[in-house]
């Protein structure tokens, strides 16, 4: 686990809007992802944490920093060496009933990178389609089948089948099952745990979904408008979290217990944009500790100790400052 | 599921008849009117309707009825001729500029919006006019004026469509642009080009004949409906059965294209299922 499969290192995307204004949607963001492991990324809506996702499959140019894959810098990688650094590095969306082309049948769909990358011939293909469908829990006479005939739990398995088709090693999973219902996500979520371990995959796993991030990560990444606000193990994470954002976020998850009461942190003031952040932490407007420093510079990350990183003031080099 | 849409729909389903129909006369023309459509007669001019000549003759003694038999061949051809051109060009016009927006965009759409400022039978006139009559040069200048219509519509889907999940998806995938386009978004907006080109063909029919009316379109002997119309236009009072035959067979042809696409409209409409 502790071989370095993806670093994203000052990773900066920015939106430009009319009157020379700028969404920093992502602002400098720098991680890592080990191999076989499965980084969680929370935040709340317009935190940056899809643009981010696209950006590290390269759907999105980022304006700054660097993405590398294997020691390999891909950041500006073109043509023929992108195509095939996407046989390696696949993404699931959101949304399968729009992330499927409605005119093509479950078979097409899962063939098409298959087609793409010239994967063999058809009477393989064929054979690799019958064997995806079947690894991702669906039936082979599904082959003839069109998105709107299915419902949302088997149309994200067909997204998922068509991911796996070239055998990646790693996925960026943009929010796989909050799109589906509550009853059907556990099933996706056991899928991808079972395909982790089956074909060794490495996940990012974005999600505003706290349990199921608890659920599936082994690390956690919290982003809070375009920065990183804290990186811990899971456990690190929800047992003590560091920063204010995360400890306010994590008091929002219900206890589902009789009588066990808990106190909220309920934040005050409205959600800053990301149009031209002014300096300081992206936080300190709404943070109840924050101090004066807090407006004027922007806290670096620090280590609090086992690999829990955390950008706030309070922290310093192995310690919380009380 | 289209076809239970469809047979719902009385006024698409007689369109779709009307045009059955005048297709099949073009196709067996040979059959129905087993004589030369060209032989003059001249001791039987501008006669009325009769047994031998159902629907009457000509100024020069022509059987009508054989005429409108094998212009229907002309003036079909001539209409879908018009569409297909004007909608394959006008498509790919459209679909290129919705996939790249920016400067290629913006450069095809000004160019619409040249060929839109005219009005666009002038425009048809105006090619003829530089080509020189003819049947070939009046279907190329009709198809011309319909190539913005195309580029217009499909742009605004193909924008749409380019929105979509779908295409991150196939970009992830690593297809190319030349895929993503015929593969993915084309098949997306084909509904407003059926739509499209139904209505076309009656608008193009119209126009090739208005174009044959006027002399700039199908040169005599042909067989058009547009140009026995404008034969006939001399002796209107006298032997007004000279341009309603060819007339009739216009309103019905168009009349049968505009009730199929507005049918097809209706059932293609995402937004009515």
């Amino acid at each position: 686990m502790t071989e370095q499969l993806l670093e994203v290192v000052d990773l900066v995307k920015h939106f430009p809007l009319p009157r020379n204004q700028r969404v920093h949607a992502v602002d400098g963001i720098t991680f890592n992802i080990a191999a076989g492991e499965t980084l969680g990324m929370v935040g709340e809506s317009g935190c940056g944490k899809t643009t981010a996702g696209r950006a590290i499959v390269r759907l999105i140019e980022p304006d700054r920093g660097r993405l590398i894959y294997r020691g390999q810098d891909i950041t500006h990688l073109a043509g023929a060496e992108l195509l095939s650094m996407r046989r390696r590095m696949q993404i699931i969306f959101q949304d399968p009933y729009s992330s499927l082309d409605p005119r093509k049948s479950a078979g097409q769909l899962i063939a098409e990178p298959l087609l793409i990358h010239r994967w063999g011939t058809r009477g393989r293909i064929r054979e690799r389609v019958r064997e995806l469908l079947e690894q991702v829990g669906l039936t082979p006479d599904m082959v003839s089948k069109y998105p709107h005939e299915l419902d949302g739990g088997r149309c994200q398995r067909i997204g998922i089948a068509r991911a796996l088709a070239l055998g990646p090693e790693f996925i960026v999973c943009d929010e796989p099952v909050s799109a589906l219902d509550v009853s059907i996500q556990a099933q996706i979520l056991n899928l991808m745990k079972d395909l982790q371990e089956r074909l060794s995959l490495t996940y990012l796993f974005i999600s505003h979904n706290l349990a199921v991030v608890k659920h599936i990560s082994d690390r956690v990444v919290v982003m809070y408008l375009g920065v990183v606000v804290e990186t811990a193990p899971t456990e690190a994470l929800f047992e003590d979290p560091l920063h204010p954002y995360t400890q306010a976020l994590l008091s929002a998850i219900p206890i589902p217990a009789v009588g066990e009461r808990r106190s909220r942190i309920i934040l005050s003031g409205d959600v800053p944009t990301p149009v031209n952040p002014g300096p300081g932490c992206r936080f300190h407007k709404r943070c109840w500790l924050a101090s004066p420093v807090c407006g004027e510079a922007a806290p670096k990350m620090v280590d609090a100790g086992g690999g829990h990183l955390v950008a706030c003031f309070r922290v310093s080099e192995g310690a919380v400052i009380q | 599921m289209f076809w239970r849409r469809f047979k719902r729909d009385r006024n698409a389903v007689a369109g779709l008849v009307i045009i059955t129909l005048i297709v099949l006369m073009a196709v067996f023309a040979p059959v129905l009117a087993p004589f030369d459509i060209n032989a003059q007669d001249l001791a039987h001019r501008r006669e009325a309707p009769s047994k031998a000549h159902p629907f009457g003759t000509d100024i020069f003694g022509r059987d009508i009825l054989g005429r409108i038999v094998y212009g229907a061949r002309t003036t079909l051809l001539a209409g879908v001729l018009c569409v297909l051109v004007g909608g394959v060009v006008g498509s790919a016009l459209g679909l290129v500029a919705g996939y790249y927006e920016g400067w290629v965009s913006a450069a095809i759409m000004r160019a619409m919006d040249v060929l839109l400022a005219f009005p666009y039978f002038l425009l048809a006139i105006l090619i003829v006019a530089v080509l020189g009559p003819g049947l070939v040069n009046a279907v190329i200048a009709v198809s011309v004026t319909n190539v913005p219509n195309y580029a217009r519509v499909v742009r605004s889907s193909a924008m749409v469509v380019k929105r979509h999940e779908m295409i991150e998806a196939a970009r992830a995938m690593g297809a190319s642009d030349a895929r993503i386009i015929f593969d993915h978004v084309l098949p997306n907006v084909l509904a407003p080009i059926i739509v499209l080109s139904t209505v076309g063909v009656a608008s193009a029919v119209i126009s090739t004949a208005a174009l044959g009316f006027l002399g700039l379109g199908a040169q005599p002997p042909t067989a058009e409906w547009g140009l026995m119309l404008s034969e006939g236009r001399s002796y209107i009072t006298a032997s007004p059965h000279i341009t309603f035959f060819p007339g009739l067979f216009i309103v019905l042809l168009v009349l049968g294209f505009n009730l199929l696409g507005d049918g097809l409209r209706d059932i293609l409409d995402p937004r009515l299922k």
